[in-house]
C-alpha cells in the first residue's frame, strides 16, 4: 500500500488501491489503520462514492479510547470532508473540541477549522466553543483555536462583529509571549513561539480592519511588539514583517505608521535578499497610503535597481515609478535610463511605457522631456507599443519652439540605426515635416529661466547641418531596407512628399523616387505612389503655396 | 493558507508532496515540474520566494533536498521559511541527522510530525 502511495504521488493513476485502503481502515490494528486513512487522505476525493462509506468507520474511531486512533480519523476528515461528511460528523467533531485531552482538541480545532472552510453554515456548531479554546493555556491549543477564529472571520465577516469581543484576551495573550521569560518548548532562537505571535496578529489585523476602536486597543501592544522584537535573525524579521502588515491595514494613528515604515526602511538595507524583497512589496503597497514617508528611502530603492536578482529589480522598479514627482524625476530617470541598458526585454517595454507616461506628467521643461523621450526610443525602440508612436508625433508637433532641436537629434539616431521601428517611424515623420529646419541648421533654444544651467551640464550639442540630398539618401535606405516594416514604408513615402514642397532643389528626384513605388506590389503605397504623382503632374502650380 | 508543500531532490525527482486542495493528478504533475524547474535554476544568491501564476512559492534548499512550499498571496513568507525550518528541525530530531533516502518511503510519520506542528 505504501508503494502504491508512492507512485501515485509521483503522478500516476492510482485509484485501484482506493477499495484496498477501505479494508485497511477498517482493520482493528493501529498501522493498518494509519496506512489506510493515509491512502484514503491522497486517493479518494468527493468525486467519487467511496467516501461516504468511510464514514461510519470515522465515527467509531472518533469514540475510539487510544487518542491516536481518534486523531486520524480527525485527520483524515479534515482533508477530504465533503459536504455530506461535514454534516453527518460535525456533531462528534464538537464534542471532541470539548474533551479534555489536548491532542485530541487540537486536531478536532483544525479539522472544524477545515469543515467551516468547506461549508460555512456550519460554522454556527462550533462558535461557542471558541471561547473556551481562546482561554487555553496549551500553545498548541491555542494555535488550533485562532486558526479556527481565523477562518470563521475569513469565510463570514458577520463574525467579525461577534469576535472583536476576545481583542483583551489576544493581546493579554501576546503580552504574555513577549514579556514571559525563556521556555524551552516553545522557544525557536531566542523567540518564544513566534508561530503563535504571527497568527494573533494577522488576526487582530482582521479584527482591526475599518473599526476604530479595536485599532485604537492594539495601538499599545503593536509598538511594543515592534520595538522589543530582536531582529537579528529571520525569525524576529518575520514577526516585525506581520506587525507592520497588521499595522498598515488596521486604522493605526500616524505615529504608528512612521515606525512601520521605518521598519521596511531598516529591511531595505539589510544583507538579507528574502528581506529586501518582502520589504519592496509592502512598500508598493503603502505608497498609495503614505507617500511621503516612503520618499525618505528613495535612494536605497534606487540602489536595489542594481541588484542581481530580477524579482528584487522588478519590485525596485515598480516602486520607483510610483515615487516620482516633480522634484526628483531627474535622478530617478537617470537611473531608470541607465538601467535600461541592461534591463531583459521584458522590462524594457515596461519601462518605455512608463517612463513616457512620468515624464509626460512630471517633466520640469519641454527641452527635458524630449530629450527623455527621445533617449527612451533610441535605447528602447523596438520594445515600445505601436500606440506610443503617436503619442510621440502628438507631443513634438506641439512644441514648437524645439521642432529644430529634436528634428536634428532624430535625424541622427536614423542615420546611426534603421532598424527599430517605433524610433524609424517617429525620426521620418519628424525629418518630412521639418525637412527645412535640418537642411538650414537652425536650432532654436527654449527661453526660460534655469535653462544656462542645464545646457552647460549637457554641453553643446553639435549643429548638424545636411544637404537634401543625404537626407533623400536616408529615406531611400530606409524605403529599400528589408527590415522596415509596411508602416515604415508607408511614413517614409508620405516624407518624401512633404519635403518636395519643402526642399527647393531636389525636386526631380523626389518624383522618380515616387514614381517608382507606382507598381508596388503594396497595395498602400502604390496607391499612395499613384496619387502623388498625380498630384505633381496636375498640382503643380500649387506649390507656391503649399 | 497552505496549498501544498513539495519536497524535490537535486536531479527533480519528488520525494514527497502533500497537496492540501483538491488539484487533478495530471496538473500536479505539470505544476510541479514547472516549479521545481524553475527552483534549481537558481543560483545561492537569488531570492527565496517567486510568484507562480496566482500564488507564492517559498522555497529553501537543504543539502540535496530542495522543501518548496506553494501558499497564497495573504500568507507571511517570512514565516513561511521558518516552518520549513521547523520541519527540518523535526526530521533531523526523528531521524537523527536526516539525509534524503529517510523521507521517501516513511512518510506516514511525516504526515503524523507535520500535521502535529498545527497548519
Amino acid at each position: 500500500m505504501a508503494k502504491l502511495l508512492y507512485i501515485h504521488m509521483l503522478g500516476y493513476p492510482a485509484h485501484f488501491g482506493q477499495m484496498e485502503t477501505l479494508k485497511l481502515i477498517a482493520s482493528p490494528r493501529f498501522s493498518d489503520k494509519r496506512l489506510g486513512y493515509l491512502g484514503a487522505m491522497m486517493l479518494l476525493d468527493e468525486r467519487q462514492d467511496i467516501h461516504i462509506l468511510i464514514t461510519n468507520c470515522m465515527k467509531n474511531d472518533m469514540h475510539h479510547q487510544v487518542q491516536y486512533v481518534v486523531g486520524l480519523a480527525l485527520c483524515a476528515l479534515g482533508s477530504i470532508c465533503s459536504e455530506e461528511m461535514s454534516r453527518d460528523l460535525s456533531g462528534e467533531v464538537e464534542k471532541l473540541l470539548k474533551s479534555s485531552n489536548p491532542y485530541i482538541v487540537r486536531k478536532a480545532a483544525l479539522c472544524a477549522a477545515r469543515i467551516v472552510r468547506k461549508v460555512p453554515d456550519l460554522m454556527e456548531v462550533f462558535v461557542p466553543t471558541t471561547r473556551q479554546l481562546l482561554s487555553e493555556k496549551n500553545h498548541a491549543v491555542l494555535l488550533t483555536g485562532i486558526c479556527l477564529v481565523t477562518e470563521m472571520c475569513t469565510v463570514n465577516p458577520d463574525s467579525l462583529q461577534h469576535f472583536r469581543r476576545f481583542l483583551p484576551n489576544l493581546v493579554r495573550m501576546l503580552k504574555n509571549l513577549i514579556m514571559a521569560g525563556y521556555s524551552p518548548e516553545h522557544d525557536v532562537h531566542g523567540i518564544s513561539d513566534p508561530f503563535l505571535q504571527v497568527r494573533v496578529l494577522r488576526l487582530m489585523r482582521m479584527l482591526g480592519k475599518g473599526d476604530e476602536d479595536t485599532s485604537e486597543m492594539m495601538n499599545d501592544i503593536l509598538a511594543q511588539v515592534a520595538t522589543n522584537t530582536d531582529s537579528s535573525k529571520n525569525v524576529g524579521h518575520s514577526i516585525l514583517y506581520e506587525t507592520v502588515l497588521t499595522i498598515m491595514d488596521i486604522q493605526s494613528e500616524s505615529g504608528l505608521r512612521v515606525l512601520a515604515v521605518n521598519i521596511l526602511g531598516r529591511f531595505l538595507s539589510n544583507s538579507d535578499r528574502n528581506v529586501r524583497y518582502v520589504a519592496l512589496n509592502t512598500l508598493l503597497r503603502t505608497v498609495s497610503v503614505d507617500y511621503n514617508a516612503v520618499q525618505r528611502h528613495r535612494s536605497t530603492i534606487l540602489d536595489c535597481l542594481k541588484e542581481s536578482d530580477v524579482s528584487i529589480r522588478r519590485r525596485a522598479l515598480e516602486l520607483s515609478f510610483a515615487l516620482v514627482n516633480k522634484n526628483n524625476i531627474r535622478t530617478i530617470m537617470k537611473e531608470v535610463l541607465a538601467f535600461l541598458d541592461v534591463a531583459e526585454p521584458e522590462f524594457k517595454s515596461f519601462i518605455a511605457t512608463n517612463s513616457l507616461v512620468a515624464a509626460e506628467k512630471h517633466s520640469p521643461n519641454k527641452r527635458w522631456h524630449i530629450d527623455t523621450v527621445l533617449t527612451v526610443l533610441i535605447k528602447a525602440g523596438s520594445y515600445m507599443q505601436e500606440e506610443l508612436v503617436f503619442t510621440i508625433i502628438a507631443m513634438l508637433s506641439q512644441t514648437d519652439q524645439l521642432h529644430g532641436y529634436h528634428t536634428q537629434r532624430l535625424y541622427v539616431a536614423l542615420t546611426n540605426d534603421i532598424s527599430q521601428q517605433p524610433l524609424v517611424q517617429v525620426a521620418i515623420w519628424a525629418v518630412g515635416e521639418y525637412g527645412d529646419l535640418l537642411v538650414t541648421g537652425q536650432v532654436e533654444n527654449e527661453i526660460g529661466g534655469g535653462e544656462e544651467e542645464e545646457e552647460e551640464e549637457e554641453g553643446r550639442r553639435e549643429v548638424v547641418q545636411v544637404t537634401e540630398d543625404e537626407v533623400l539618401d536616408v529615406l531611400e535606405r530606409v524605403l529599400q531596407s528589408p527590415q522596415s516594416s509596411p508602416a515604415t514604408r508607408q511614413y517614409t513615402l508620405n516624407s518624401v512628399m512633404k519635403l518636395s514642397s519643402r526642399f527647393s532643389t531636389s525636386l526631380p528626384r523626389i518624383k522618380a523616387m515616387v514614381s517608382s513605388y507606382g507598381n508596388n506590389m503594396d497595395m498602400e503605397l502604390q496607391q499612395r505612389a499613384v496619387e502623388y504623382c498625380a498630384i505633381f503632374s496636375k498640382h503643380d502650380n500649387m506649390r507656391k503655396v503649399a | 493558507m497552505l496549498k501544498f508543500v513539495l519536497l524535490v531532490n537535486k536531479q527533480g525527482q519528488t520525494r514527497l508532496s502533500q497537496y492540501y486542495e483538491y488539484v487533478p493528478v495530471e496538473e500536479r504533475v505539470t505544476t510541479e515540474a514547472d516549479i521545481v524547474r524553475k527552483c534549481l535554476s537558481r543560483n545561492e544568491e537569488s531570492c527565496s520566494f517567486m510568484e507562480y501564476k496566482n500564488f507564492k512559492v517559498v522555497f529553501r534548499r537543504y543539502a540535496s533536498l530542495y522543501f518548496i512550499v506553494g501558499v497564497d498571496n495573504s500568507e507571511n513568507e517570512l514565516s513561511i521559511l521558518e516552518f520549513i525550518h521547523n520541519i527540518v528541525e523535526t526530521f533531523d530530531r526523528y531521524f537523527e541527522s536526516v539525509c534524503e533516502l529517510d523521507v521517501s518511503p516513511l512518510h506516514t510519520v511525516v504526515y503524523a510530525s507535520k500535521i502535529s506542528i498545527g497548519f
